[in-house]
């Protein structure tokens, strides 16, 4: 029964030009500009070997119990860290060609990065911040009372407590990403951006139904919610798709994008396809007004990307890692660009099933709104 | 003369404004069925709650002898709705627009294409059946409008205003289709404002206003409701003189 009109609407989805531009061309634009202005950086990071840091604790720092655990960490990513008792860190760093100096105070730490070894000192300032936002989910585990919203907080906490102070504490190992080109890296993450910005395709069709009072059309030849749901979903889903094909073979031969596993890249980027377009067409449903739609959509995206590494890259991205775990943009990049480097990610599987868990979710609350408000009506 | 659709205290609330009010009126299979009213009279609500798009508040719809709440999926398969507003695809051509109306109503395959040909042949299309909807005068649009509510061959065609904003060929066109679906077995339900088209192709008339139903019968009827001698007066001034002259700012 809805087999026409599927068809029908890929017609009018793949007649329309800005659909055409919008999934094929935008994306390979955007990506050469910003693979033009980020290729000095991170070819910079690419060159990357082994640098020193220095660093010094305080007497009766929450810290001490803790530093080996952190100079471990620093090694296995390639830095050593060097205990040198300084009041002057600038010129520490510049006498010694360190990356960066550390100073663990009784209560908080404090960076101070080289101003010419700019992407070592972003090294440093990630894996320090990961270290100790591990610190405090360990001490959390430990201390049931503990509240985690800010380190100081939870170190006035433990000091009172001497035997949590006392009690030692595993660091989790912090993988760092291996060198990646800019090239790669924008060259993914905004073909899976455009991805997430699927709900514009579907611009056309409901200008038109909500110009002529289609819907209504529909209704009186009895189709269902789920009928009139799946009339946009599938349209849209093939089109996107094979625009956003066109443009990858594009990104591959014109920029020279490495995807690594292609198959499993594409099944990341169709997944995350499907919950963008399930969740604007929720949004559509509640609201019906594709304005607000829109705003809501453009909104989560942009929060989604800066979280999940769009805009800067997610290795660099100073945000805890629970912050980042909860965007499933973050997912979809780190898989991809793994996938990319090492041909392997432990997040393929986080980054497919958490994009179908949104799209089967946004759907059902889709299809639900639908027949709520036609309830209301008939 | 069976009646094909009956309603019974039909009822229509919002909040505290009654807009169907208690609307008993039984329709002839076979008949061309007038429905007028001042803006605001509660003729569209009457429309929308025989197509099942609106709940009516109190009452029901009877089509074919059947409740039209219990056997929604049979009966709307055999009713055709072509609704005020252009509702059409401009971006898609003349047939692809027929094919998806009438596709709706589980017609496929072959039998689909030839219905295809044959509603845009029944409105003067099928020249034009390649070109998109967007390129079409208001008249043309007018007539793909009645072909993508056709195809599915219903028994029961409600026009709401289906003249609005075309010229008189057009128009002239379009009631001789209206005329020829009824003589090939279509029952039609027809609203308008222009009271000479309604004259023209009614058997029967209902005139509403303030959701009731004022009165109902043939244009002859109505007219020997207010003056003895029908040729004397057009249904205009009887329409006018049963709902008055006041403006309807709604």
């Amino acid at each position: 029964m809805i087999r026409y009109l599927i068809k029908n609407n890929i017609k009018l989805l793949s007649r329309n030009i800005v659909n055409v531009f919008l999934y094929i061309f935008a994306p390979i634009a955007v990506m050469a500009v910003l693979i033009s202005a980020f290729s000095s950086m991170m070819e910079k990071y690419e060159g990357i070997d082994k640098f020193e840091v220095g660093y010094k604790v305080e007497s009766g720092s929450v810290f001490e119990t803790q530093i080996d655990n952190i100079k471990n960490v620093l090694k296995e990513q390639g830095i050593t860290a060097v205990m040198i008792d300084t009041d002057n860190p600038k010129e520490c760093i510049d006498d010694n060609g360190f990356g960066g100096y550390v100073e663990f105070s009784k209560n908080s730490y404090k960076l101070h990065l080289s101003e010419d070894k700019e992407v070592e000192g972003r090294m440093l300032e990630y894996i320090v911040t990961s270290c100790v936002d591990e610190i405090n989910l360990n001490m959390k585990k430990a201390n049931e009372n503990i509240e985690t919203d800010k380190l100081g907080a939870n170190v006035e906490k433990t000091i009172a407590d001497e035997s949590v102070t006392n009690k030692e504490f595993t660091v989790s190992h912090q993988r760092h990403m291996p060198e990646v080109s800019s090239t790669d890296y924008y060259g993914i993450i905004w073909i899976i951006y455009f991805s997430w910005c699927s709900i514009l395709c579907l611009t056309g069709i409901y200008s038109s139904e909500k110009k002529h009072n289609l819907v209504r059309k529909y209704r009186v030849s009895n189709l269902n919610e789920l009928q009139i749901y799946l009339s946009k979903f599938i349209p849209s889903t093939l089109v996107i798709m094979i625009s956003l094909m066109i443009s990858t073979f594009i990104s591959i031969f014109a920029l020279g994008v490495h995807w690594g596993n292609l198959l499993l890249s594409f099944a990341i980027v169709l997944s995350s396809s499907l919950a963008a377009l399930a969740l604007g067409i929720m949004l559509q449903s509640i609201f019906e007004s594709f304005v607000v739609t829109i705003i809501l959509v453009f909104g989560l995206v942009w929060v989604m990307g800066f979280f999940g590494g769009t805009f800067e890259t997610y290795m660099f991205l100073n945000v805890s890692e629970s912050v980042k775990l909860l965007s499933p943009l973050y997912h979809a990049n780190r898989a991809c660009v793994e996938l990319s480097v090492m041909g392997h990610s432990q997040y393929v599987v986080s980054a497919i099933s958490y994009t179908l868990l949104i799209a089967f979710a946004c759907s059902v609350v889709a299809v639900c709104a639908g027949v709520i408000r036609r309830r209301g009506r008939a | 003369m069976s009646v094909i659709l009956k309603t019974k205290d039909l009822t229509k609330k919002y909040d505290d404004k009654i807009v169907v009010d208690n609307l008993n009126i039984e329709i002839n299979e076979g008949e061309i069925f007038g429905l007028l009213g001042p803006n605001g009279a509660g003729k569209s609500t009457t429309m929308n709650m025989i197509c099942n798009l609106i709940r009516p508040t109190y009452g029901s719809v009877e089509f074919m002898g059947k409740s039209l709440k219990k056997n929604k999926k049979e009966l709307l398969s055999k009713l055709g709705y072509i609704p005020q507003e252009l509702a059409i695809h401009e971006s898609l051509k003349a047939w692809e627009n027929v094919e998806l109306f009438t596709s709706l109503f589980g017609i496929k395959g072959k039998e689909l294409k030839d219905r295809i040909d044959e509603s845009l042949d029944y409105v003067g299309l099928s020249e034009r059946r390649e070109d998109y909807a967007k390129n079409f005068s208001g008249g043309m649009k007018r007539r793909l409008n009645i072909a993508c509510a056709i195809g599915h061959h219903p028994n029961l065609l409600i026009f709401d205003e289906p003249t609005v904003g075309i010229d008189p060929q057009s128009r002239n066109f379009i009631l001789e289709k209206i005329k020829e679906s009824n003589r090939n077995g279509a029952t039609v339900i027809y609203t308008s404002h222009y009271m000479e088209e309604v004259e023209a192709i009614c058997d029967r008339i209902a005139i509403m206003d303030n959701g009731k139903l004022i009165a109902i019968g043939s244009s002859e009827e109505l007219k020997k409701l207010v003056v003895d001698d029908a040729d004397s007066i057009t249904l205009e001034e009887v329409f006018l003189t049963l709902t008055g002259k006041k403006l309807r700012d709604y």
